[in-house]
């Protein structure tokens, strides 16, 4: 069964196999991690540790949750949404959620579920223009000590893609 | 006949958390069956859900019978919850916006309401509870 030989922190694997099974991607710094669409507590629940593990062990600048493919939530759906992107925000991540669709909404509203604290946005490149960090101007310091002309943070290589793709049709 | 009366009702068994999808599954298939709009039909949906959602977690078990309605000129669905559980004590509190008992956001009962066209409760301490909503299709 074990085809290749465990190299990494098991932290970090643990994290890819989230990614993998919950579709999540950094793109510049910023995870994006795709909600699963249903009302079950389960998924969800697997959503929610996946996005702490991953969190955790990437440190991204911001995360942006993408709930266009949900179709469906209720109230305890909605919690548990929600309280993922808590966790996310707990560990010091930015955090937006994106493409809520309009029966979603619709529903949300009907049932007068807080939707208040949320920060939201049209679409995931929406959410990743939010989340984007300041221009390095002068005087404007982070005081995290950042270097804001050094290049990218190491590592992170594997899909820094920033530039706007060709979008095939 | 007995085909066709019963493809237009769909009783689904709460005992299982995820018995709740099956509702849900049904309510949106009854609901696309009765002519409702996608949204309107996750509507249904989410009131169903929350209907079920109450009598997994308060309760434990319970029944849910879904159908299709006709009136004259009209038609559009109906959702019966059932369950034998303790009963609400305070339905006036449970109808109330933000009531809840406990750690969860409440009972969804105002929001059941909202969603629906017509809504009913029945409640009595020890013998359970029995709610009819029914949702009318906009012609």
């Amino acid at each position: 069964m074990s085809a290749a030989k465990p190299t990494r922190p098991h932290a970090a694997r643990a994290a890819d196999h989230d990614a993998l099974r919950h579709g999540m991607n950094t793109f510049d710094g910023v995870l994006v991690a795709h909600a699963p669409d249903g009302l079950e507590d389960e998924p969800l629940r697997a959503f929610q540790a996946g996005l702490l593990t991953r969190v955790h062990a990437g440190s991204p600048r911001g995360v942006v949750i993408d709930v266009s493919r949900v179709r469906l939530l209720d109230s305890s759906s909605f919690a548990l949404l929600a309280d993922a992107g808590r966790m996310a925000a707990m560990l010091g991540a930015r955090v937006v959620f994106a493409g809520f669709q309009p029966g979603v909404v619709s529903a949300l509203m009907n049932l007068d579920v807080d939707t208040e604290s949320l920060v939201t946005a049209m679409t995931v490149e929406h959410g990743l223009e939010l989340l984007r960090p300041a221009e390095p101007e002068s005087g404007g310091n982070d005081p995290e000590g950042e270097d804001p002309d050094g290049a990218e943070p190491g590592g992170n290589t594997a899909q820094s893609q920033s530039g706007p793709e060709t979008t095939a049709p | 006949m007995t085909d066709s009366y019963s493809s237009e009702e769909c009783r689904v068994p709460l005992d299982l958390p995820t018995d709740n999808v099956m509702a849900i599954s049904a309510a949106r298939r009854l609901a696309a069956q009765a002519g409702f709009g996608e949204t309107e039909q996750h509507l249904i949906a989410t009131a169903v859900s929350e209907l079920a959602t109450n009598i997994l977690r308060y309760v434990g078990s319970g029944e849910m019978v879904l159908r299709l309605i006709h009136e004259p000129g009209r038609s559009g669905m109906e959702v019966l919850a059932l369950d034998h559980g303790p009963g609400i004590l305070d339905l006036d509190m449970a109808m109330r916006d933000h009531f809840s008992t406990g750690h969860s956001l409440g009972l969804g009962l105002p929001g059941v309401k909202r969603i629906m066209d017509e809504f009913s409760i029945n409640s009595k301490p020890g013998e359970g509870t029995q709610c009819i909503a029914r949702k009318w299709r906009k012609p």
